[in-house]
């Protein structure tokens, strides 16, 4: 057992470590996350090969020692190019769940906090965004905007906050109801102190659990817009991209869209276990 | 008796709460619903006093206790602190630091994402312009005289058993040496031995302060160790009080005698539970009943008790009841 | 004198595993219960008085609670050598339970009529599947049974004295009183005539008056229903009132135990002597309270000697290095404590 002295960063690691779900998650996550910035620090230099040069290999050649994940049409090495996409959907990904977790968690906070007129506003908007399937409603503002990356975050952001906003209210809801609430106002403190001091730590947890699922879910959804093909940033590659650019060599070379399908399904699949976990772990420390 | 001297006066006080629904909903079916929590209260604590309200739940006592504090508005009625009504307390800090509140269920009364010395010493934070060397020395001040030493500064509440949260309650309560401490059921969710430990605490502490203490509670026990007089408490009304040993030993309103009746007495020669006749249930404080609120479950009740609300009048010197045939209740 | 007893508890030993070592929940527990009486084990937070309880009725999971030793025997039968499914056949017909939030107990969006119903239901097709019965399947037959099941209920509803039963068995929990949906729980618990009732803090989130009414119920349905009551609670007052029998239990352990009026005169063990100690009676001006001194054990390490031992006024050597057992003191009275051998 790891006894850390700072007892909030010992929470964390008990959360971190609470089953295999967590443990699991959490490798798997920090080694994607080290090697989206790794790339993203360095560049090209700690690939293999230059994920633009054409030629480094024989085009359509299969995986091998030296080009792992084969080579595509123009003979560029797959690998490179995937390891070299990381850091956009990861970037793309923390961002838009970063900036909706914020913007969110405040709004929520307060709307449940205060109750009142901010409060249904808030709920009834949230309710017509609700109605509006999100895929399409990206897809519109991103057409609206025009292709490219900052224009697809953009359009996630938009539609990617409400559901924070609702987690926020409701736990807000629940905290404004204890007593330490009632103790802080008792000790002449303010609305405001007592929504940052008090009511938004209380509600982090359970939204944390809720992000980091969501992460995954931020990746499914812009490899799908990039594959859409309303990311394109020829010849730099995007995952979604290519797996819809290779996929008429399903049959003939099907590493060439296997291999970035695969890749977008491990880094869902490991937010999610690390996601899933930590909702485990957070309920279990509420009730422990 | 002079005003000056009591501490708080409290007089037919009224706090309603508004259970029509949110903000959408009166506005469709133009109706209001009120909850008449506290409908006509009068109680008063003296200086170095230690007064008990107790009642079951839903009788109000809570609802007393945090409009004497301040946290929720009355409608009518009048508090008074010292004498000066407490509209006169232009800031509510003041108000603030003379009546301070250990609250219900150490649990949820402690920030679980604050340590120990911040939770302590956070009224120092809104009601004084202490520094922050000046409010820590204060707060380790405090929780050494509830029991806790320094080891206990850094920690969450998570790290602490419920007699130690207690402890944490107590100690934010007397941080900025207040007059009058609240109580709210402050050992209800505690085991035997601790809940010993804490009112013996309290004891300590009201000597060592100068405290004066108000104890909301539903175990009778409990009121009779620590208090000097206690009010008894239903459906939003007093209906009794007078000096503690009085009215627990010899009650005369026919639900105090019910109450009394019904707390376990740990003797298996007295089975007092076994005898009790009590029937119905604790009314609805929505639509309470017509005249005296007890009557639908009295023994005594006539024709008059669901016309007439009987007033608190006096039966002994310092012994007050609200019944009309209180002459029926008097042990022969 | 074992064949009489409804329940005969025997060197019972259950812990839960966790990942900062096993906790000795339950150790080395002997008890019984004849019939038509009501024993209560008394004791603190962590003692495992609801550990017992939930393990005599098999409903506790395991993992993570595992049975170390010991045997459960109700009515000569080793309930821990049964397999699950026979298991089920007791539960609720034989043995029931009833807990202490009445609030969650019921199900939210069903009518109490149909609740107690479907208790009745599910209890006699148990029973029926042990005794092979065939069932008349005629139209008239099942009309019959349907105004029948009505009866039951409206029975089940006054043997726990609920006013007005007709129009309450219509009624959905949320607008019954917190003391109302417990004597449901009690009436659906009793409707079947178990021979063991087990109670866990049933009047501990209720108002003084309601938990009055309730446990003289409890007390008053022993006899009607031919029944014994475990009663598990934390307040000895409590116990005081209704129990024929206290077991008081520290630390996993039963410490001492004999009839309610013995201990209550001479209590023997140091705990309970503290325990009674610390209820408050009488006004400061009187006897200032005396607190146990100390705090809980931690039951994930088992000492070598008796576990109280370090909060005892009177411990000596001895008690540090070997357990005391349970002897028998006068009669029915037991204790563990070198003070008394």
């Amino acid at each position: 057992m790891i006894k850390i002295r700072n007892p909030r960063i010992q929470y964390i690691v008990e959360l971190l470590t609470y089953n295999n779900e967590t443990k699991l998650g959490f490798l798997l996550v920090a080694a994607i996350v080290a090697a989206a910035i790794v790339v993203a620090l360095t560049g090209i230099g700690v690939l293999p090969y230059d994920p633009i040069e054409q030629d480094v290999g024989p085009p359509l050649a299969a995986p091998s020692l030296e080009h792992p994940f084969g080579t595509d049409i123009l003979g560029r090495d797959v690998f490179s190019r995937i390891l070299y996409a990381t850091p956009n959907d990861i970037f793309v990904s923390f961002v838009v769940v970063g900036v909706s977790f914020l913007v969110g968690a405040l709004l929520g906070a307060t709307a449940g906090y205060r109750g009142g007129l901010l409060d249904e506003a808030l709920m009834r908007y949230t309710d017509v965004i609700f109605a509006i399937p999100a895929l399409v409603l990206a897809i519109s503002i991103a057409v609206i905007l025009g292709p490219g990356m900052t224009h697809m975050m953009y359009a996630l952001l938009i539609i990617w906050w409400p559901p924070y906003a609702r987690l926020a209210r409701g736990e807000a809801l629940r905290v404004s109801h204890q007593n330490y609430i009632e103790a802080a106002r008792a000790s002449g403190i303010g609305s405001f102190r007592i929504l940052t001091r008090h009511v938004l730590p209380n509600i982090l947890t359970p939204m944390v659990a809720y992000a980091t699922i969501d992460i995954g879910s931020v990746v499914i959804i812009y490899a799908g817009l990039s594959y859409l093909g309303l990311s394109i940033r020829p010849p730099w590659p995007e995952w979604g991209a290519m797996v819809s650019a290779y996929q008429d060599y399903l049959v003939s070379a099907p590493w060439l869209p296997l291999f970035p399908a695969f890749v977008i399904g491990i880094v869902v699949v490991a937010f999610s276990i690390l996601g899933d976990g930590l909702r485990d772990a957070v309920e279990a420390a509420r009730i422990g | 008796m002079s005003e000056g001297l009591r501490l708080l006066q409290v007089e037919n006080l009224v706090v309603y709460f508004d259970v029509g629904g949110t903000f959408s909903v009166p506005l469709v079916t133009k109706r209001t619903t009120y909850v008449k929590a506290v409908d006509g209260v009068s109680m008063d604590v003296g200086v170095g006093e230690t007064v008990a309200v107790v009642g079951e739940s839903g009788c109000g006592k809570s609802t007393l206790a945090r409009a004497v504090l301040g946290l929720v508005e009355s409608k009518r009625g009048s508090i008074r602190i010292r004498g000066q009504d407490r509209a006169a307390f232009k800031h509510s800090k003041d108000r603030f630091r003379i009546i301070q509140m250990v609250f219900q269920d150490p649990d949820s009364s402690l920030d679980p994402t604050m340590k120990v010395k911040d939770t302590v010493s956070e009224p120092l934070v809104g009601l004084s312009s202490m520094n922050r060397t000046g409010r820590e020395k204060k707060a380790v001040e405090v929780l050494n005289a509830v029991g806790l030493d320094d080891e206990f500064l850094d920690r969450l509440p998570r790290q602490l058993s419920g007699g130690q949260k207690q402890r944490v309650n107590i100690a934010r309560a007397i941080v900025t040496e207040p007059s009058l401490v609240i109580l709210d059921e402050p050992t209800s969710a505690l085991d035997a031995s601790v809940q010993a430990q804490i009112l013996n605490l309290l004891l300590d502490l009201q000597e060592k302060y100068s405290l004066s203490y108000l104890i909301i509670t539903h175990n009778i026990s409990v009121a009779e160790y620590l208090s000097d007089r206690t009010y008894v408490m239903y459906a939003g009304k007093i209906l009794e009080h007078g000096p503690t040993n009085a009215v627990i030993n010899e009650p005369r309103h026919p639900y105090t005698i019910a109450l009394i009746a019904s707390a376990p007495v740990p003797d298996p020669k007295e089975r007092n539970l076994l005898k009790v006749e009590i029937v119905g249930e604790v009314p609805s404080v929505i639509n309470p009943p017509p005249g005296c609120r007890f009557h639908p479950r009295c023994p005594y009740a006539e024709q008059k008790c669901s016309n007439q609300e009987p007033i608190l009048d006096p039966i002994s010197p310092e012994r007050f009841a609200a019944c009309h045939f209180i002459g029926k209740t008097a042990k022969t | 004198m074992e064949n009489k007893s409804v329940l005969n508890v025997s060197e019972l030993s259950i812990a839960y595993e966790s990942k900062r070592g096993d906790v000795r929940a339950v150790d080395n527990v002997s008890m019984s219960i004849r019939p038509h009486e009501l024993v209560s084990a008394v004791g603190e937070s962590g003692c495992g008085k609801t550990t017992l309880g939930l393990s005599l009725i098999g409903l506790l999971p395991r993992p993570p609670a595992k049975y170390l030793s010991g045997e459960i025997n109700f009515k000569g039968m080793n309930l821990l050598s049964l397999a699950p499914d026979e298991l089920r056949l007791y539960r609720g017909t034989e043995i029931a339970m009833i807990f202490q939030e009445p609030m969650t107990s019921l199900n939210p969006v069903f009518k109490i009529g149909d609740q107690i119903q479907e208790a009745i239901k599910l209890r006699s097709s148990r029973r029926k599947r042990s005794e092979t019965e065939e069932r008349d399947k005629s139209p008239l037959a099942s009309r019959i049974e349907k105004s029948d099941r009505r009866k039951q209920i409206i029975d089940v509803l006054n043997l726990v004295r609920i006013p007005d039963p007709e129009r309450m068995a219509d009624r959905y929990p949320f607008e019954l009183s917190g003391g109302m949906r417990q004597r449901v729980m009690i009436g659906m618990a009793l409707a079947q005539k178990p021979s063991l009732l087990i109670a866990d803090e049933p009047t501990t989130a209720l108002d003084v008056t309601t938990q009055a009414q309730v446990l003289k119920l409890m007390r008053g349905l022993m006899e009607e229903v031919d029944t014994s009551i475990l009663l598990i609670t934390h307040d000895l007052a409590v116990a005081s009132q209704i129990a024929d029998r206290i077991a008081v239990m520290y630390a996993g352990q039963i410490v001492e135990e004999g009839d309610v009026l013995d201990l209550f005169s001479h209590p023997l063990h140091p705990y309970t002597r503290g325990l009674l100690a610390c209820i408050p009676s009488g006004s400061k001006e009187g006897m200032r309270l005396k607190p146990i001194q100390g705090s809980a054990p931690d039951l994930r390490s088992i000492p070598a000697g008796c576990k109280f031992a370090p909060r005892c006024p009177h411990m000596t050597k001895k008690c540090e290095i070997a357990k005391p057992e349970l002897i028998v003191k006068e009669g029915s009275h037991r204790v563990a404590c070198y003070l008394h051998e």
